[in-house]
């Protein structure tokens, strides 16, 4: 046995890296779940949630803070998960000729990669729709008058494509946070067994109801604009 | 009593060497009787394949009573074969139907290196075990028994732990050939009793950097390893693995 304790050795194991991987992932749903709750005030109308933006916009400082935390999180999710990916590929090199999976696990877990590239793939276009967009500009008008940010978010999920597109994108999002949700308390070292064993049976459940909370806005959108005329 | 008999197809992987090619070859094992095992039935097969003056299949085997982790094989994508929590020598042929197919292969993980035919080197787990899977006992008269309390809870979760016969059927299972719930049992075993605790922040980092080193992969969470593992080692040891890690990276030695 090594005498003395290595930070090195410690900062190279896979168990540090699966460590990075949740803690960012958490940080990431975090955020989330915030962007979800202010994005919520877009039913109360274009005064809520015009406000809403504005004052985060007037945070300042403290915003470009928040979105570097985001942003580094972004990154060490990304590198450490990629980086475990293309270990745990390579660690077994001859496939089996019959694979077939045995055990009760969550659906999220085998779709991570997937439900990723998904995700980051929606991010680039999210932030190009809604954050770089300009919030008085023609996208913004709805009915002959400009109505900011609420009018680009409504005028932008007009179009069905782009609504289907952000649905199956958000969809991924709730499948992707079920794994976190069910395999975050193994990582951590925190909970259980039979807590654990609980977290796996209400991660799928967990998953839905953030995918259903996200489609409510494009769908919101959608019923407001093509069927209620604006 | 009366024993019934079964006809099987089985495709076997056979791999001559360790840097031969391999292929799968199919045999037929005939009026296998259902109460003799699977290396029982694979000594039937055998014995055929050598009155033809064929090679035999070569698989590992030691006790054939479920206890010394020798033996394992893939049977239709399940380590150890469809029965749960029961090694491939202890599985009986009553599991299988009449004319059913059976693709048989070896362990695969780039850390188990095929020997021959069904035969995986598996020495990688030794060497996590040399890393730490031992505790430091003063030479000298035999201690008292029972001089060191341990409190029962622990006493069974060590004993759990202490279960694993190391026959990498978690590695096999495990979609990324990762051999956490291994060395996971490994640590655990030590770190619920207060004799593995002199040892205890070194061994989890010596023992994960040993399982690294070999090149498995991580533990990902598909729960595989637990459906797959002979003797029920739950994936709540990677829980408690992981918690030693973490304890390891706030703790002076």
């Amino acid at each position: 046995m090594n005498d003395s304790f290595s930070w090195k050795t410690v900062l190279a194991s896979t168990i540090l890296r699966e460590l990075t991987a949740a803690i960012s992932g958490l940080v990431l749903v975090l955020f989330i779940f915030g962007h979800l709750a202010g994005n919520f005030l877009l039913f109360l109308g274009p005064d809520a949630f015009n406000g809403y933006a504005e004052r985060l916009q007037s945070l300042g400082p403290l915003l470009w803070l928040a979105r570097l935390v985001i942003l580094t999180a972004a990154v060490l999710h990304v590198s450490a998960t990629i980086s475990l990916k293309l270990r745990n590929r390579a660690s077994r090199d001859t496939a089996y000729a019959v694979t077939r999976r045995n055990a009760d696990r969550p659906l999220g877990t085998p779709t991570m990669i997937y439900t990723g590239i998904i995700i980051a793939c929606f991010v680039i276009l999210h932030i190009s729709d809604f954050t770089l967009a300009d919030k008085t500009g023609p996208r913004s008008i709805i009915g002959g008058q400009s109505l900011g940010l609420y009018g680009v978010v409504l005028n932008g999920f007009a179009n069905p494509l782009r609504a289907v597109a952000y649905i199956v994108a958000v969809w991924a999002v709730g499948l992707h946070f079920s794994h976190l949700f069910s395999s975050l308390w193994v990582t951590l070292g925190v909970l259980s067994d039979r807590a654990t064993r609980a977290m796996n049976r209400l991660a799928l459940a967990v998953g839905v109801l953030v995918a259903l909370g996200f489609t409510a806005i494009p769908v919101f959108a959608l019923i407001k604009m093509r069927l209620l005329g604006g | 009593m009366a024993v019934g008999t079964i006809s099987l197809t089985l495709k076997v992987w056979r791999q001559a060497g360790p840097d031969q090619p391999g292929r799968f070859e199919t045999y037929r094992a005939e009026n296998i009787p259902t109460d003799v095992s699977f290396l029982e039935m694979l000594d039937i097969v055998n014995d055929g394949l050598e009155r033809e003056g064929k090679e035999p299949i070569a698989f590992d085997h030691d006790c054939r009573e479920g206890i010394c982790g020798s033996c394992g094989a893939v049977v239709n994508g399940r380590p150890h074969g469809p029965r749960r929590a029961t090694t491939l020598c202890q599985l009986h042929m009553r599991e299988f139907r009449d004319g059913e197919t059976l693709v048989i292969e070896p362990f695969r993980a780039k850390a188990f290196p095929v020997v021959k035919d069904l035969v995986v080197d598996r020495s990688a787990f030794d060497r996590i075990i040399q890393a730490g899977g031992y505790v430091s006992v003063r030479t000298g008269q035999a201690p008292d028994a029972n001089a060191i309390p341990v409190p029962k809870h622990r006493a069974e979760r060590a004993m759990d732990a202490a279960q694993c016969i190391g026959c990498g059927a978690c590695v096999a299972a495990c979609p990324n050939a990762s051999a956490s719930l291994f060395t996971a049992a490994k640590i655990v075993q030590f770190a619920m009793l207060p004799q593995g605790h002199p040892e205890r922040v070194r061994r989890v980092v010596a023992m994960v950097e040993a399982m690294d080193r070999e090149g498995f992969g991580s533990c990902s969470k598909h729960y595989e390893c637990e459906a797959a593992c002979p003797k029920e080692i739950k994936v709540e040891n990677i829980t408690l693995m992981n918690r030693e890690y973490l304890r390891a990276m706030v703790r002076e030695d």
